[in-house]
């Protein structure tokens, strides 16, 4: 007993299982459904299973026998963070270079993701993506605040359930190393900010802080990518990516927490190698 | 000060019952060049003073032959007849109860004067790292004892005194609530079942109380039987416990014996690999076998070795949030160790909090 131990395995295997119902709303949300309503051919939806299959058998290869259930839970993150018209041939290059650079950075932590995703943000314009499905592509739909709640509106493939998003950070609060202070003080500041520019603009607060993209970063990326040590810069780091965050999905940038998170990410490593540094010259001479 | 840790103890649950391994072969005590030998001859008694060193005195556990000093300890074979020219007695004589407390203290191996510059005395019935029950268990046994030692000292110094024992305890306390009536001018307080109250400062912020001189019970079980019953000290308590073991107890040692002829006596390792810990799960030291049990011992862990892998570190914080002294566990891992707080007090929370397995400010060493 000389070191604290709880069950990760039992939280782990909490967050695979929502995982996969994530990618089971992803999959139904951006196929089944049409395929029930006669819009698709089932054939069509398979490419979502495969990249799955993908994503875990090239995961398998790199990591053979050393494979944790941490990794299990990226090789899903993978799959629900994809736009879903996004080529299987494109996806499948992008995952053997996620791949192999992990295999040399060897992080716990989840930059790797962070980095994944804002590479699949950057591409988007360039090869012209966007987070529309094949259906929603050529149809107009209205999605109000419920939509965007249960994960009926527009986003990545497996991540626009709100209210799962929410579970999954709250299981991760199981695990008590989880920093959710830094979610918490995040949230809040983007939560009031919405509301002020609401009363400031007159236009709806609920449905823009139904916002998939910052619920996903804030509440499942944000507390395992690397935030300050002490507690008062945690909070503070929190509070600035939400108000740079805020400011630019206001200019109309759909991805904004994927990018000002990596932003913040590069900046606090720069500060804290800097204050290793200071630190270690003022002890060590 | 912060919010004090609860630990999250496992299935070990030291019995209730105390042994006793009285009877060694040999006996080593520690002895270094500079001791004052006062050896006159080979054969020697129970409780007979062997040497001074460091200014503190030494006796015989047992009456044996001295065979003679071998790496630093004197070595003495055990005759097993337990004779002594320090005569003990059962119970009390009327030549005893003439003595006043200061002739009955003259040759107690204690400073009493230490005492008097004080207000206060705490009497602690707490231990606090994991699987230890030496305080508690001696205080549960013997209170009538030890209440006896601490009404002697009141009525020679006339002092607050105060029992100090875990809310868990519920055993004791019924034990100390049962007696407590014929000690008025004793208080008990009751405190939770966190990590590190039983440090001095911690529990002197926790009681509101800055004067205090500290007696753990089993120091005034020892003063109860060299004083009351003129008994030497001639063994110690060891709570001897671990996951690797049968199982944990309360071992009452001959001061000297070799701790791997207590494990073969007493115990049955269940485990092929395992470490020895003393004096801590938390902040101890890792021995081996060879060691020899000595006054300073008071509990050995036989733990199954784990392969413990330290990690990056994944800048949780939680050292940091869980230092009772806000030492900043952090700045010393970054600064490789060459920062160390003074108010440190080598808890071992930090390291044990460590998701990554970090060796921080306290640790088993």
């Amino acid at each position: 007993m000389t070191h604290y131990e709880i069950d990760y395995k039992k939280i782990d295997k909490i967050l695979i299982s929502l995982c996969l119902i994530l990618f089971m709303i992803g999959y139904y949300k951006n196929g089944l459904i049409y395929v029930l309503h006669g819009e698709l051919k089932f054939i069509n939806t398979l490419n979502y299973i495969l990249m799955l299959g993908i994503s875990m058998l090239i995961m398998f290869l790199f990591k053979k026998k050393n494979i944790t259930s941490k990794d299990i839970i990226k090789a899903f993150l993978i799959v629900l963070l994809i736009p879903p018209r996004l080529n299987i041939y494109i996806y499948t290059f992008i995952v053997i270079l996620f791949n192999i650079i992990k295999k040399y950075i060897k992080d716990e932590s989840y930059l790797d993701i962070l980095i994944y995703k804002v590479v699949l943000c950057l591409l988007m314009p360039i090869i012209n993506l966007d987070y529309q499905n094949i259906i929603e592509v050529s149809t107009n739909y209205l999605y109000g605040s419920l939509d965007n709640f249960i994960g009926e509106a527009v986003g990545n493939f497996g991540t626009t359930s709100i209210l799962l998003i929410i579970v999954f950070f709250f299981v991760s609060t199981m695990n008590y190393y989880f920093k959710k202070d830094v979610s918490i003080y995040a949230f809040t500041t983007f939560i009031i900010l919405e509301v002020i520019s609401s009363l400031v603009f007159h236009n709806n607060f609920v449905i823009n802080i139904l916002n998939n993209n910052m619920f996903f970063t804030t509440l499942i990326l944000l507390p395992r990518v690397y935030t300050p040590v002490y507690k008062h810069f945690e909070i503070i780091f929190g509070i600035i990516f939400s108000i740079i965050s805020f400011l630019m999905l206001k200019t109309g940038i759909v991805n904004a927490p994927y990018y000002c998170l990596l932003i913040m990410e590069i900046i606090f490593y720069i500060l804290r190698r800097l204050y290793i540094i200071m630190i270690n010259k003022k002890y060590n001479n | 000060m912060k919010k004090l840790a609860s630990l999250k103890t496992s299935n070990i649950k030291v019995s209730s019952f105390i042994e006793e391994y009285l009877f060694p072969q040999k006996l080593y005590l520690e002895i270094s060049n500079k001791a004052d030998l006062k050896i006159k001859s080979k054969k020697v008694y129970k409780g007979q003073l062997l040497y001074i060193d460091n200014n503190n005195s030494y006796y015989s556990p047992v009456s044996g032959d001295i065979i003679g000093i071998n790496n630093n300890y004197l070595e003495i074979e055990n005759d097993f007849k337990e004779e002594d020219n320090y005569k003990g007695i059962d119970d009390f004589t009327t030549k005893t109860l003439k003595l006043s407390f200061k002739d009955k203290i003259q040759n107690a191996n204690f400073d009493f004067n230490k005492i008097d510059k004080y207000q206060n005395i705490i009497v602690s019935g707490i231990e606090d790292q994991p699987y230890i029950v030496n305080n508690t268990l001696l205080l549960e046994k013997y209170t009538s004892e030890i209440l006896e030692m601490v009404d002697l000292i009141y009525n020679e110094y006339h002092k607050d005194i105060i029992i100090v024992v875990k809310d868990n305890e519920t055993t004791l306390i019924n034990k100390i609530s049962s007696l407590i009536g014929s000690y008025p001018y004793i208080k008990v307080e009751i405190v939770p079942n966190l990590y590190p109250i039983g440090n001095k400062n911690i529990l002197s912020k926790y009681l509101n109380i800055k004067d205090f001189y500290y007696f753990s019970s089993e120091d005034l079980y020892y003063l109860y039987e060299d004083i009351v019953k003129d008994r030497r000290r001639s063994t110690t308590f060891v709570t001897i416990s671990g996951n690797a073991l049968d199982k944990n107890v309360l071992v009452n040692i001959k001061i000297g014996t070799p701790l791997n002829e207590v494990i073969n006596a007493l115990f049955n390792i269940k485990e092929e690999k395992y470490k020895i810990i003393k004096n801590g799960l938390l902040n101890g030291e890792y021995v081996n076998e060879q060691l020899i049990i000595d006054q300073s011992i008071r509990a050995i862990y036989i733990m199954k070795d784990i392969n413990i892998v330290e990690k990056k570190c994944i800048l949780c914080g939680k050292c940091n949030n869980v230092c009772p002294f806000k030492c900043n566990p952090y700045l010393s891992l970054i600064s490789k160790g060459k920062y160390r707080s003074k108010k440190c007090i080598n808890c071992g929370l930090c390291t044990y909090i460590c998701p990554s397995n970090i060796k921080l400010g306290g640790y088993v060493k």
